[in-house]
């Protein structure tokens, strides 16, 4: 009796644990910028299921699964990315060590910036600050000037050192390919992300019974390789060609003033005087650089959806409708405190003199264009003085 | 019934099915190193003998008086002179390795060596640790003094993830959490020290062997605590000379 | 009542008579259903609603440790079942913090809300007024408040598994600041509160319990039971209860201390300017290590709370199936009783790497390796009670073995441990994970199974299945070896607790096959529990009918009738002899309970 019952509750468990067997994860639909543009075009009517599910079959076919994703390699001179990395940084975690080691996102990045790079995985929420969205195609920390997309070598750097002060670590154990393997796959969500929100912002732009991409051989003739062209000459390429030009946009970095470790002190009054004058940095950072000046302020990624779909933000109702469809709780986004002396995109005085001279992309960290080299330079004696030494710091003015 | 066997067999069961590289604690790379593991393989063995004399007694028991067997059981309950042998001679064993072990770990932890300081010009006060160590939610960073041999000077090199070290000389560490406790633990060395904010420690050792190793985070330190790892690398005392002079060099860049 | 010769502890314990004993007399039986099985005062009730709750727990806390297990052999891979519903957008990978909260929640679910309510609640109540021939305990209505004060512990603890993080996650040990600052860990918010406010409640229970026992045993044995005429069980319920009552105000203490950092800004463990997940510092000028020195003054002693009931269970059993009186009855006394004193004075073992001034680890050294001296006694007579005996293998009898050997491997573990230089190189390895598994789960759990397959004719006038109960023990001991002994290889390769991939390293990426051995050893011992969760349930209903004296033991509970009467006894019983009186009189009758009249001398 007690064995049949046994039996009984071991085929109930083994069937519970079958039927349980996950779902391969999909990349998830941008819902948040779908609902931002339904709000901002379309008086906050649904696009229309077919538009989307017709944009999902186009993504698809270019850029594959989280399982197998592809890319649409033939259209640019030079790679972009390797599939080969892409297959080595896709997949589920395949932890045998004899075979090849794929699933490298879902191991190392995914809890914090989700499947489809929308920084919002589990962990993501909680946070500060939230995880990078790559979808937006904007990198904070880069030698390239604004609306730039980073050099391979940034991102690497990014993976090697992470980035001091949040949450993002430092990968150094990881050997070189698999990190060359997440970079490429970093640039293929952002740039998938990208190309999803373009075509959504066609979607806005069409009627309700129109086709973003009629199906194929519904209507004779070449409507879908005409649309599908359109599609790739309008959307996809201007992406891509931005990523093949990245290298010709690296700003340069004129000579750093000899020794300037030991002589910058000299400088430092100079950049006080910028600070709080022709630079005006004390308007954010504060006067005594705490980050305590303007902090009213969001960043890019959030603005995309809060000032777009003309969210008020202190409405809770109206941010829980976004909230709801995955975006992340709108934090003010902080200036720098200068003292703490952690510096996110880097250390080094090459490193300050690119913050400054190229802004901070996302932010309201503007572009350094009324700056000459030299009084860039004295900013970065200024701001590495300041939290150091009390006798340096901040008394010129 | 042989309990303690079964046990045995499975053990030994578990070992043919999972070759693995190595069972026993990793390589020693230092004279710290060689002196916990003399301990641990002491105690282990005093252990080993304890367990496989009372297995045997526990076994040879099962299999000699089960109920089968003919008579009754003996109605003795107890002896004074067992109870007292058994009462004596562990206190004496465990009171032995009391003060067998503990001159090992006031070398460890409670006695540092002036040597380990080669600056101190022969007090305490001036002496300056090798390199601060300063652990971060899953990050750890490593400082060194610069040229003027001061920390918090304009001149401190910054190692995020990289821990260098000089072979063959007495190293000081100290340990500076900026946020939760963590725990600063090289398996190799088999020292392990929490950092608790607040409470700034200081450990020493000496590594007589180059090469690498890994560091990792001891403490529950939150959700990326299992990411929390450097690396050390230990150098010649040219080599370290010269990685110092290269990060004081990149710190003009 | 013992006849006492000092007027003044008369009076009192005519005073305790008087509330407490009178009590049961004065009600009849409750008739209400309600009254009866759910708001009784009933200790027999009481202690079968602290069995059952803390079984589904168990049960909580086992599917909890598949799945640590689960992430420890494939790590990152798809979770089954609860993965889909939880990370559904991740393919149903678990996340870092999920997986701290897994063994926060193992952890103060397995000893908050299984052992302790298990030794404690479900035994304790059940066996202390039977053992001593009481009709209750003392403070009956106490009794019912403590067990109905786990309710809403139960609830906070769901309460916390529903917010945020999916439960607390700052490790069952719940160090500050990480659990202290709002901000520090996903989990650190409101499921961290719950859980610390879940614990209040255990402790309450236990608090209240505990003082309910000592009376109980102190002012209710029936006449003729002298404390040396305790079986080890009561002994060892007694100085548990006396641990619980003078340790827990402390962890009480601590966690309204760690309350009022979280919610009022109090700073006791909380150091000045932190900057954690770019919160802004408190400003406060707490210690955290004030809060390891409170957690540890209680879970030290906590850890002899969840091993000495088991001790003294498998004490009775032993002796009674092998017909044999229990070797050194009066040192084992004394040796509990120095386990109680001496648990007292070792919680700085905990602490050997945390920080706190080394000298003190050289005091915690000496008195750790003093207290393994008691358990050894312990150990020595359980073994020369076996010696010349007539060994019964029933079920009982096998888990107790069991016990006995697996906490040799327990406690010796513990001894390379309190040497704390080799500590330092173990500590928070796999080693520290294998060794307490082995004292708790080889060994209490493994004492509560057979107590459990022991007292079950007691408790539902019914007996287990002997055979379906051989296999679970059988299938139960290999798997748990198989799970918890390659822990000890794993901590010699200084394999780190508490990582969600310590593959990350790759001086422990050879290791993956032993961990995957682990899992399917642990798989293999989750789904053994179902054989007796089967045996269980189906023995209650159905098992042969066990009214008499099942095992031909001594002790008391075994005289009342079946079934036991509220007031369990309908004739006051009186005490003749001592607890252990095995292996007189010819084969049929080789024992005198403890009520016996005969005058055999032995």
């Amino acid at each position: 009796m007690a064995f049949r019952k046994m039996k009984v509750i071991t085929v109930a468990f083994l069937v519970v644990m079958a039927a349980g067997c996950s779902p391969e994860p999909e990349f998830r639909i941008n819902a948040v910028h779908k609902l931002t543009i339904e709000k901002e075009f379309l008086d906050g009517k649904p696009v229309s299921q077919d538009q989307i599910s017709q944009m999902g079959n186009a993504l698809t076919a270019l850029f594959g699964t989280p399982e197998q994703p592809a890319f649409p390699v033939h259209l640019t001179d030079e790679p972009i990315v390797s599939l080969d990395n892409l297959f080595m940084a896709s997949g589920a975690v395949a932890s045998d060590r004899l075979g090849l080691h794929r699933g490298l996102y879902r191991e190392h990045c995914a809890h914090c910036h989700g499947i489809s790079g929308d920084g919002a995985g589990p962990t993501a929420s909680f946070l500060n600050p939230y995880p990078r969205d790559f979808r937006l195609g904007k990198f904070k920390f880069k030698s390239t000037g604004l609306s730039q997309p980073p050099t391979d070598d940034d991102l690497q750097r990014i993976l090697q050192e992470g980035i001091p002060g949040t949450a993002m670590p430092s990968f150094r154990l990881l050997d070189e390919a698999e990190i060359d393997a997440l970079v490429d796959y970093v640039k293929f969500l952002s740039i998938r992300g990208k190309v999803e929100i373009e075509l959504l912002e066609e979607i806005a732009q069409l009627d309700e019974g129109d086709a973003l991409l009629a199906s194929k051989g519904t209507v004779p003739g070449k409507e879908f390789e005409d649309q599908f062209d359109l599609m790739m000459e309008e959307v996809v390429l201007p992406t891509l060609e931005k990523w093949t030009e990245r290298e010709k946009n690296v700003t340069d970095v004129p000579e750093i003033p000899k020794d300037f470790l030991f002589t910058r002190q000299q400088l430092a009054p100079l950049g006080a005087r910028l600070f709080f004058g022709k630079a005006n940095c004390a308007q954010c950072h504060g006067a005594t650089g705490l980050g305590d000046g303007q902090t009213q302020n969001y960043d890019e990624w959030t603005n995309e959806w809060l000032k777009r779909a003309k969210v008020d933000e202190n409405n809770p109702a109206e941010i829980a409708e976004f909230l709801g469809v995955g975006a992340m709780k709108p934090r003010k986004s902080r200036p720098r405190n200068l003292a703490l002396r952690v510096f996110r995109g880097g250390s080094t005085h090459t490193d300050l003199y690119r913050r400054i001279a190229n802004g901070i992309e996302g932010t309201t960290m503007p572009n350094a264009k009324a700056l000459q080299p030299d009084e860039i330079w004295a900013l970065v004696a200024y701001v590495l003085e300041m939290g150091l030494i009390d006798e340096h710091a901040g008394h010129e003015h | 019934m042989a309990v303690p066997v079964l046990g045995t067999a499975i053990v030994f069961g578990a070992a043919m099915e999972n070759p693995i590289a190595g069972y026993w604690l990793p390589e020693s790379i230092g004279p710290r190193t060689e002196s916990i593991d003399g301990l641990i393989n002491l105690v282990h063995l005093i252990l080993g003998g304890v367990f496989l004399v009372t297995g045997l007694v526990l076994t040879f028991s099962l299999w000699r008086f089960s109920a089968d067997r003919p008579g009754k059981a003996s109605t003795r309950c107890g002896s004074l002179l067992l109870e007292l042998l058994w009462t004596l001679i562990p206190t004496a064993v465990l009171g032995w390795l009391v003060f067998y072990q503990a001159t090992l770990w006031d070398e460890n932890k409670v006695n540092i060596p002036l040597s380990a300081f080669p600056d101190s010009e022969g007090d305490y006060a001036s002496a300056l640790p090798t390199a601060r160590v300063v652990a971060r939610q899953f990050e750890w960073t490593f400082v060194y003094p610069g040229a003027d041999g001061q920390f918090d000077t304009r001149d401190d090199i910054f190692s995020p993830g990289l821990l260098v070290l000089p072979e063959g000389t007495d190293i000081v560490l100290e340990l500076v959490s900026e946020d939760v406790i963590h725990s600063f633990a090289v398996n190799a060395l088999r020292l392990k020290q929490d950092i608790v904010p607040s409470l700034n420690s200081l450990i020493w050792f000496k590594v007589t062997r180059n090469g690498e190793c890994e560091i990792n985070c001891t403490e529950l330190c939150g959700w990326g605590h299992y990411r929390m790892i450097a690396t050390m690398r230990v150098v010649t005392n040219t080599d370290y000379a010269a990685w110092k002079k290269l990060q004081m060099d990149k710190l003009q860049r | 009542m013992e006849k006492t010769s000092n007027g003044q502890t008369a009076t009192l314990t005519a005073l305790v008579d008087q509330y407490a004993a009178g009590e049961p007399e004065t009600h009849s039986a409750p008739r209400s259903w309600l009254r009866r099985y759910l708001f009784s005062t009933d200790h027999k009730v009481i202690g079968l609603q602290f069995l059952f709750s803390s079984l589904i727990w168990m049960a909580v806390g086992g599917l909890l440790a598949m799945a640590i297990r689960w992430q420890m052999a494939w790590p990152w891979s798809d979770m089954p079942i609860f993965g889909s519903w939880l990370f559904a957008a991740e393919g149903g990978q678990i996340s870092p913090e999920f997986y701290t909260m897994l063994f926060t929640m193992h952890g103060t679910i397995m000893i908050f809300f299984v052992i302790i309510p298990m030794l404690l609640g479900a035994f304790g109540n059940f066996l202390i007024p039977l053992m001593i021939g009481a009709r209750d305990m003392a403070f009956p209505r106490l009794n019912m408040l403590s067990y109905w004060m786990m309710w809403p512990a139960f609830g906070c603890l769901v309460l916390s598994f529903l917010s945020p993080g999916y439960g607390a996650g700052a490790g069952w040990t719940s160090y500050p600041p990480l659990a202290a600052i709002w901000d520090a860990a996903p989990a650190s918010g409101w499921a961290q509160s719950f859980w610390l406010i879940s614990l209040l409640f255990v402790g309450i229970s236990s608090i209240l319990g505990s003082i309910n026992y000592i009376t109980t045993i102190m002012f209710l044995r029936v006449r003729g039971l002298t404390m040396f005429r305790l079986p080890m069980t009561i002994w060892a319920m007694l100085v548990t209860a006396i641990l619980q009552a003078l340790a827990l105000p402390v962890l009480t203490a601590a966690l309204i201390m760690q309350l009022m950092d979280r919610h009022l800004g109090t700073g006791f463990f909380i150091p000045g300017e932190l900057l954690v997940n770019n919160a802004s510092g408190t400003g406060t000028t707490g210690q955290p290590l004030m809060w390891q020195h409170l957690f540890w003054f209680y879970s030290h002693p906590a850890v002899y709370i969840m091993i000495l009931p088991a001790m003294g269970m498998v004490s009775d059993m032993i002796s009674c199936f092998a017909r044999k009186p229990l070797f050194g009855y009066r040192p084992m006394v004394f040796s509990i009783c120095g386990i109680t004193i001496m648990g007292f004075l070792v919680w700085g073992h905990h602490m050997f790497v945390s920080g706190m001034n080394p000298f003190f680890g050289s005091v915690f050294m000496v008195s750790t390796m003093l207290i393994a001296v008691p358990s050894s006694v312990k150990v020595f007579n359980w073994l020369a009670t076996l010696w010349g005996a007539r060994i019964r293998f029933t079920t009982p009898m096998l888990f107790s073995i069991a016990f006995v050997s697996m906490f040799i491997i327990g406690g010796l573990s513990g001894i390379l441990m309190a040497a704390n230089t080799a500590d330092e190189y173990l500590h928070d390895t796999y080693y520290i994970v294998a060794h307490f598994h082995y004292v708790l789960f080889a060994g209490t759990i493994m004492g509560v199974f057979g107590a459990i397959y022991f007292w079950f004719p007691r408790m539902f006038g019914r007996q287990m299945n002997e055979t379906v109960g051989k296999i679970h023990f059988l299938l139960t001991f290999i798997f748990l070896n198989g799970t918890f002994f390659p822990m000890h290889i794993l901590g010699w390769r200084g394999f780190p607790r508490r990582y969600a991939d310590p593959y990350q390293l790759e001086q422990f990426q050879d290791l993956l096959p032993l961990n995957q051995w682990i899992t399917y050893s642990a798989l293999a011992m989750g789904a053994t529990q179902l054989i007796f969760l089967g045996n269980f349930l189906h023995s209650i209903f159905r098992g042969c009918k066990a009214n008499g004296n099942t095992w031909q033991a001594t002790t008391l509970e075994w005289s009342a009738p079946f079934p036991v009467p509220h007031g369990n006894f309908l004739i006051e019983p009186t005490v003749q002899r001592g607890p252990y009186e095995y292996g007189v009189g010819d084969n049929e009758d080789d024992f005198r309970p403890q009520t016996d009249v005969r005058q055999e001398v032995i």
